[in-house]
């Protein structure tokens, strides 16, 4: 069976459990294993019977979503009225004003009509208790809190739960140790809540990458995740060409390189502790960026071939502020050269789980710290940042990296009641340090 | 030491959730579970994430050195206005023209953040502005989003950033 016949085995596998009335459902997907496809096959088929909620995180998820049921449409899918639920704040994105059966209020009511409906789940809290639905799609319930799910849930008759296990699990900035070890805990995320609470959950895996290209699902899949997972792609589908050859190697142009021949690239600085924002990183990051668009690099994949598009390209980094400095750096870049790195997506491990770019450049989260903290040491933080590419990521770093996570014993408490982490951060670090140690640059 | 200028209103609501607590005792409605539901839990949570978020906040405009801190770290502009554009007109997302202000800020120190960046005046929080396109000769040009439309205390502020991570 190949990779396509897998995935649609899989898809027909859950339409059957949810078809067959189980109460819920849950779906381990890896990175880029069409999640978001199979939230929308199944919420095209389930309308048939009633209205489908689909609940999201985040209203720029909640509009994506709503662009997927309109590409699908587009290529050929049956029609179906989507309606999107929103606060009153909201402003409608300029593209999607106009396409039909699309309807948009903040209000449930004026929705009925719709075969589909799309909100955050902050925005189904707000739903009265009296109305239900008899079956409903929640998307990314590894990144939803259980205090999220509770206003929902009872709502719902029936759940189908999607979620990615080895990504960033939610957080509070509150001293959250009376809500630790207790059973329901409302920092837990919603997928164990409903393990906790309905035991006869089925639970599926969908089992192919479609974004990772073949050189990187083996090391995700190894590092990040208990159930294996393969590409959906073969090595000569996916392929980088350099166009202009630099007159002079710095260290920039050897990473990109390297990132143009084996999809992995690693640029690590002289081993010394620094603050966060530390500028020379901050340099390393800008030079791969402008290197990249200078380069005038092709993309060929399973789709055809064309140019590498600032868009394409995305730094991750672990704090704001490192993302502001970047941004600022690269507008500043833009300024003084004309070169448009100013339109290269810049942010968050947090924000840029869920989107997929073609080339990423990764602000180790490690990097320049003395100490291995429990926010820098998260397996889901650094599996977000390497499981971003279609082709290829280049990872920037203070050296040093090894000695910090051997030198450092874990300094988090341990919850009575509360089970161990899935994943050992510390292992996940190890692994792919020494991959990424054969593509120094 | 003379108290903090939000010190008047945390004590407030520390009176009135004693008056709450008090009036149920009073009223023999005072029961506490040993084991909170999972409901009460969740508002608990949201209710100390809100505080611990205003606390912080707080704390940097109350106190200079806090806020000096904030500053250093470049999550808060402080520096002097040197122009303020009360007309200026925008179109909304209806397409009608409305009144949002415009202030030009020389910061004290470089401010590395980038457009887009969502401050609050330390002066009057609910005035919220967006840092509008870079400039090189290093002012910040700042478009108040909302808040109230009298904003003639503009003279005295530092616009706040709100906090990162």
């Amino acid at each position: 069976m190949d990779a396509s016949e897998a995935a649609a085995a899989a898809r027909e596998e859950i339409w059957d459990t949810v078809a067959s009335g189980s109460r819920s459902t849950l779906v381990d997907s890896p990175p880029g294993a069409g999640k978001s496809t199979l939230v929308r096959e199944v919420g095209r088929r389930a309308r048939r019977r009633a209205q489908v909620p689909i609940v999201v995180q985040t209203n720029d998820q909640a509009d994506d979503m709503v662009r997927g049921f309109i590409a699908d449409q587009r290529q050929g899918a049956d029609p179906v009225r989507v309606g999107r639920l929103h606060a009153g704040g909201y402003t409608r994105p300029t593209d999607l004003i106009g396409p039909d059966g699309l309807a948009f209020s903040t209000s449930i009511a004026d929705l009925d009509d719709s075969q589909v409906v799309i909100a955050p789940a902050a925005k189904w809290a707000t739903i009265p208790f009296n109305r239900t639905w008899p079956f409903a799609i929640l998307d990314d319930v590894y990144q939803m809190r259980s205090d999220n799910l509770l206003p929902i849930g009872v709502l719902m008759q029936s759940l189908l739960l999607v979620g990615d296990p080895g990504q960033l699990a939610p957080f509070t900035p509150a001293d959250d140790t009376r809500f630790r070890g207790r059973p329901l805990s409302p920092v837990e995320t919603a997928a164990a809540t409903i393990l906790a609470t309905q035991p006869t959950t089925t639970r599926h895996a969908l089992p192919v990458s479609w974004r990772l290209p073949s050189h990187a699902a083996g090391l995700v899949s190894d590092a990040f995740y208990r159930t294996p997972f393969i590409a959906g792609t073969q090595p000569q589908q996916r392929r980088l060409h350099r166009g202009v050859t630099p007159l002079r190697a710095s260290r920039a142009s050897r990473a990109v390189s390297s990132a143009v021949r084996h999809g992995w690239a690693y640029i690590e600085l002289d081993n010394l502790p620094m603050p966060r924002t530390d500028p020379e990183a901050l340099a390393a990051i800008v030079n791969v960026v402008m290197e990249l668009l200078r380069a005038d690099i092709t993309i060929e994949d399973e789709y055809g071939t064309r140019g590498l598009r600032p868009t394409d390209i995305a730094v991750g980094v672990s704090h704001k502020d490192q993302r502001d400095y970047i941004r600022t750096r690269l507008q500043d870049s833009r300024a003084r050269t004309g070169l448009p790195v100013d339109e290269v997506i810049v942010d968050t491990a947090n924000v840029l789980q869920g989107r997929e770019f073609e080339v990423t450049v990764v602000w180790h989260p490690l990097s320049g710290r003395r100490d291995a903290s429990q926010f820098h040491l998260d397996a889901g933080r650094l599996c977000v940042l390497l499981s971003r590419h279609r082709q290829a990521c280049i990872v920037v770093s203070r050296g040093g990296i090894q000695d910090q996570l051997a030198g450092h014993a874990p300094t988090e408490p341990v919850w009575l009641g509360e089970m161990p982490p899935a994943l050992d951060g510390w292992h996940a670090h190890l692994t792919v340090l020494d991959h990424l140690m054969q593509y120094a640059a | 030491m003379p108290p903090a200028a939000h010190v008047a209103s945390r004590w407030q609501s520390d009176r009135d959730a004693w008056t709450r607590h008090s009036t149920r005792v009073n009223e023999n409605r005072a029961y506490f579970r040993n084991i909170p539901t999972p409901i009460q839990d969740a508002d608990r949570l949201r209710r100390l994430e809100g505080s611990t978020e205003d606390f912080q906040k707080e704390m940097a405009w109350d106190d200079p050195l806090v806020m000096a801190a904030v500053v250093a770290s470049g999550e808060a502009l402080a520096g002097r206005i040197v122009g303020v554009d009360l007309d200026r007109r925008i179109p909304n997302a209806n397409g009608n023209m409305v009144r949002r202000p415009l202030i030009t800020i020389e910061p004290s120190i470089e401010f590395a953040r980038p457009t887009g960046t969502k401050l609050y005046l330390s002066t009057s929080p609910k005035v919220m502005l967006e840092v509008l396109a870079f400039d090189p000769s290093g002012v910040i040009r700042a478009g108040v989003v909302k808040g109230p439309p009298r904003i003639a205390r503009l003279g005295c502020c530092h616009p706040w950033a709100k906090k990162s991570s």
